[in-house]
């Protein structure tokens, strides 16, 4: 075996969330290196910095960096999100919930999809959301934390969170200080480059150079290091139109573990309840809707008052080149619907920290980094624009825009698979689980063609008398919860 | 369960499966067992061909087969006179003298997110003089001849392993036609003569037997062996050879008696000058083989290299098989699945047909057709199968490519030759940075590789930077720990054989 040379430095450039999460990961990773974070102008299209919705997997990256969640709670202002509720999000109308955790109960070796879908062919079931305690705890605005007993109903849950995004940052400051991140301020002037094709260091215009093995941009949309490197960008926008977004601040209102997003002419509108206040938020196209137009709907339905708009573009550049890797915005850029976009960030830094090279950065290593990101970015890409491709409305501009649309190949296949018969196609890496998939398939109204026949093994009465017992105890949960108002204060004073 | 009367009345689909070997009975078991009133199945053999039945050794999936149907392990084990397997001893692989168990499980425990193998790699580095079997459960088990079966706790040492059988495949067919007869499946001893196709589809519609009886169906599992009766001599469905890669084309068998001594749980494969022999004992005998390349072996040479290497008296004579490693390009065409080698055929090296088979039949029940058959279903099924025997097969070449054998042409060109690039990507990333490329698909993952990776003598360059921050004190510490328990662990297990004997004796006293 031969001494190799390892990262021995490293900046970071954009300090938001999402370049704090960086720095952190990897200080605390390679407690020798230096690490520098860069502070740049704050990027209003940097999108994953705001919007600061994360999924279940958020536990695994605070367990990398150290954090607790009670600290988040108590000082990031951090509630629980156990998903979301949809309205107008298919043609009949009626609301449908993608919570976070186990749907249904497998009864014999027929999956309960398929149990569901020939019970509902029949007129013997509900809509999907009604077999799982977590939609109905969610539905009465409850949530409590799972328990350790595997025998409680209530291990079937499973929750994201979300923070408020200035005490986010600033806790996760705290913590890259302690870890000896050197903050620096400054605006960037030049990329320099090695013969090699490599970042020799940049200069910021004040004239300061920072050189280190590794640059991680974080930086936002622009790029500003990753694209020099990486200058291919591979537009999203057949599949996810939406590249304006309205944001706004309101106060009032109680927290709850469920964002709201509601289906509009344009696109989408959504409501995220923070510990005081909420985060309200649209979606629409540019190339569908007037700015104008979409904004007063906005400011009347959403009951806001300043609205700000944001510019993005769907799509993709590789993740990492050389000794430049990027994280967020600077990578991949989705609208927030679903509240994927600061998971899928943390969850490459997780893997960038796992699969951690050295300053030789061999491209074998670089390249299963890169094929598992892309896939990843790849399939919330389709989750997201299962959405909008795939819904039963079709009232509105966008929505009628939508009819005909082509789906990327994998979003085709998972459709394909699952209006033939129910089936899910597993792909090597999906950030979304099944129970998700299912809930917002059968959510946006579609059903198989085909009742699976494994189903037919279990005799009607059984699969009734099944159905009836899931609907009936997560019915009857959330009256022996507590309201989340209340529970979240207990958590915060302890 | 029951399958009940208030079932939408169906019309099921006639299922007609051809040929009667492990693969044909297991697909005709399964069919019946999970789809009562969406098929019915309908099976011919005929007693003129006899099985090939070289898999003798499985794989832990097959114990997940078992479960669906409903079978009981014990049972199955005593008819067939099976053993427990908790790995393969692979010898004078990497080089002669080498010896290093595949194990089913896991190497050792993460610390603090960091895969074992970075650590025991680094730790070695440092001057720490151990091996990575070591801090394996089920080699520590297996190497004392010993078994129990994992605990469900994930938090016992002892639930870092999985296991699967050694058995007499020309008793497991038969335990699967009992199986299948008693679920329903109708059995019809003739020989083909005939498949009649659709004049316009092109699908087939029936096949007639010598006796002239002629048989409909809707689908037809070709389950015929190298024959391949539908699938090839009727549809014409090309064969990929990859014999370029896999040049082993033919096994010499040789069965013995068990000699003294405790009864191995694992499977032996001992690298020969012109391939490899297996040793795989069971409960009554032991099977032994010798898988070599025409090329580089006459019949004769193999014939007295396996006579030479037994180690009881021989129960049969040799017997030789020929086989070519490949698979058809499509294994489902119209309406004819291909399951076991009628599909391909990659060398028992990891005990790998039982298993292609029971996932082709698996995968046919998860995406079962309607009598109409969806381009859907077919496409899908074909993708998977795509995927398993793909990785399956560089999986196997590994095992040949990465040595420093130079001792015989075989090994020679084994060694240099060509392998597939998405194998050389694996080969590339493992060389250099210790890391196994992630998938979530196949039979084998992450801890396979590793262990037929370093057991070959493929050392990373580097290992995860990560574990260069840990203290090595501690690390060497819990190491300690961890070795020492799983030797206590493996220590207080029963011996094989007598876990064996005991349940076989429980089962009589029961019935």
């Amino acid at each position: 075996m031969t001494p190799t040379r390892r990262i021995g430095s490293i900046v970071v450039a954009g300090s938001g969330i999402v370049g704090l999460s960086a720095a952190l990961a990897f200080a605390r990773t390679l407690p020798r290196a230096r690490v520098r974070l860069l502070s740049l102008p704050s990027e209003p299209a940097a999108i994953t910095d705001r919007m600061p919705c994360v999924l279940p997997s958020i536990r695994f990256f605070h367990r990398l960096i150290g954090l607790e969640e009670t600290r988040l709670v108590r000082q990031a202002g951090a509630t629980h999100r156990l998903g979301t509720r949809f309205e107008q999000w298919s043609a009949s109308g009626e609301p449908w919930y993608h919570c976070f955790g186990r749907y249904g109960a497998s009864i014999g070796a027929s999956p309960f999809r398929h149990q569901w879908a020939r019970m509902r062919a029949e007129g013997r079931a509900l809509s999907f959301d009604h077999y799982a305690p977590v939609t109905a705890a969610a539905r009465a605005d409850k949530f409590v934390h799972p328990p350790d007993d595997p025998n409680s109903l209530l291990t079937s849950f499973d929750y994201g969170l979300r923070f408020d995004p200035t005490l986010y940052a600033d806790v996760l400051m705290t913590e890259a200080i302690r870890a000896r991140v050197e903050v620096i301020s400054g605006t960037i002037g030049e990329v320099v480059r090695t013969e090699e094709g490599l970042v020799d260091k940049i200069v910021l215009t004040d004239g300061h150079s920072l050189g280190a093995d590794l640059f991680i941009d974080c930086a936002g949309p622009d790029a500003p290091i990753l694209s020099v490197v990486s200058p291919e960008f591979e537009d999203w926008s057949t599949s996810l139109p939406c590249d304006r977004l309205l944001l706004a601040s309101s106060s009032g209102g109680t927290p709850s573990p469920v964002d709201v997003a509601v289906a509009t002419a344009f696109g989408w509108r959504m409501a995220i309840p923070m510990k005081s206040g909420r985060i309200s938020c649209a979606a629409y196209c540019s190339g569908l809707s007037e700015d104008g137009t979409v904004e007063r709907q906005f400011v009347a339905d959403a009951a806001v008052e300043a609205v700000e708009r944001v510019a993005i573009r769907p799509g993709r550049r590789e993740s990492w080149v050389g000794n430049v890797v990027g994280f967020g915005d600077s990578t991949v850029v989705f609208d927030p619907l679903e509240g994927a976009n600061l998971s899928t960030a943390q969850s490459a830094i997780r893997r960038a920290v796992s699969l951690l090279p050295d300053a030789d950065f061999l491209p074998a290593l670089l390249g299963e980094f890169n094929r598992q990101t892309r896939l990843e970015a790849e399939r919330v890409r389709d989750f997201i624009a299962v959405h909008y491709l795939a819904s039963t409305r079709t009232q509105g501009e966008y929505w009628s825009a939508m009819a005909g649309r082509q789906a990327p190949a994998s979003l085709r296949h998972t459709l394909d698979q699952f209006l033939s018969r129910g089936r899910l196609p597993k792909y090597d890496q999906e950030t979304f689980d099944d129970d998700s998939w299912l809930a917002v398939l059968f959510g946006l109204g579609l059903m198989p063609e085909r009742i699976d026949p494994t189903t037919y093994r279990i005799s009607q009465v059984e699969a009734v008398a099944m159905m009836e017992r899931v609907e009936r105890m997560s019915a009857d949960l959330p009256a022996q919860l507590p309201a989340y108002a209340d529970y979240l204060a207990g958590l915060v004073s302890g | 369960m029951t399958a009940t009367a208030n079932a939408p009345s169906r019309d099921p689909v006639k299922v007609v499966v051809v040929g009667g070997g492990t693969a044909g009975w297991m697909a005709a078991g399964g069919i019946a067992w999970v789809l009562p009133q969406s098929a019915s199945v309908h099976l011919v053999e005929s007693q003129e061909i006899g099985i090939v039945g070289v898999g003798e050794a499985t794989l832990p999936h097959l114990r997940a087969f078992f479960e669906t149907l409903g079978m009981d392990e014990a049972d199955v084990m005593r008819a067939t006179h099976a053993t427990f397997k908790l790995g393969i001893d692979f010898r004078d692989f990497g080089k002669i003298g080498d010896s290093y168990i595949h194990p089913f499980g896991v190497f050792g425990l993460d610390l603090r997110d960091v895969p074992f193998h970075h650590h025991w790699l680094r730790m070695q580095a440092l001057g720490r003089n151990d091996e990575l079997s070591d801090y394996s459960m089920a080699i520590a088990i297996a190497r004392r001849n010993r078994f129990a079966p994992p605990s469900a706790d994930p938090a016992a040492l002892s639930s870092t392993y999985g296991y699967a059988y050694q058995f007499d495949a020309t008793l497991f067919a038969p335990y699967m036609r009992k199986y299948s007869e008693a679920r329903g499946v109708k059995r019809t001893e003739g020989k083909v003569v005939d498949v009649e196709l659709h004049p316009e589809t092109g699908d087939v519609t029936a096949i007639v037997l010598a006796s002239g009886e002629r048989i409909e169906g809707d689908l037809f599992i070709d389950c015929s062996g190298f024959r391949a009766l539908l699938i090839g001599d009727k549809l014409d469905e090309p064969w990929d050879d990859w014999s370029q890669w896999l040049p082993c084309d033919r096994a010499c068998a040789l069965p013995c008696a068990s000699p003294d001594g405790p009864i191995e749980p694992y499977t032996r494969a001992t690298a020969m000058p012109g391939g490899w022999r297996w040793r795989i004992p069971l409960q009554h005998r032991v099977g032994n083989g010798y898988v070599y390349s025409s090329a580089h072996l006459s019949d004769d040479e193999a014939a007295a290299a396996i006579v030479d290497s037994i180690e009881g008296k021989p129960l049969a004579d040799p017997r030789i098989l020929k086989f070519r490693a490949g698979r058809r390009k499509r294994g489902w065409v119209r309406n004819v699945v291909s399951v076991g080698l009628s599909a391909g055929f990659l060398e028992p090296l990891e005990s790998t047909s039982i298993h292609l088979a029971q996932h082709a039949i698996t995968y046919l029940i998860e995406m079962f057709p309607q009598k109409q058959i969806a381009d859907s279903d077919r496409d899908e099924w074909n993708r998977m199968m795509d995927i398993e025997y793909d990785r399956v097969r560089d999986f196997l070449i590994l095992h040949y490519h990465s040595t420093t054998r130079d001792d015989s042409d075989f090994w020679n060109h084994v060694r240099t030759m060509e392998v597939p690039d998405s194998l050389k990507e694996k080969i590339d990333l493992f060389t250099n940075t210790g890391r196994v490329a992630h998938y979530v698909n196949g039979p084998f993952l992450e801890p396979s590789w590793i262990a037929v990776f370093l057991g070959q003598g493929v050392v990373p360059r580097h290992w995860d930077p990560r574990a260069d921050a840990f203290d090595p004190r501690e690390v060497a510490m819990a190491m300690d720990r961890l070795r020492a328990g799983i030797a206590a662990t493996a220590e207080q297990m029963p011996d094989h054989q007598r876990y064996i004997i005991e349940r076989n004796a429980d089962i009589e006293s029961a019935s």
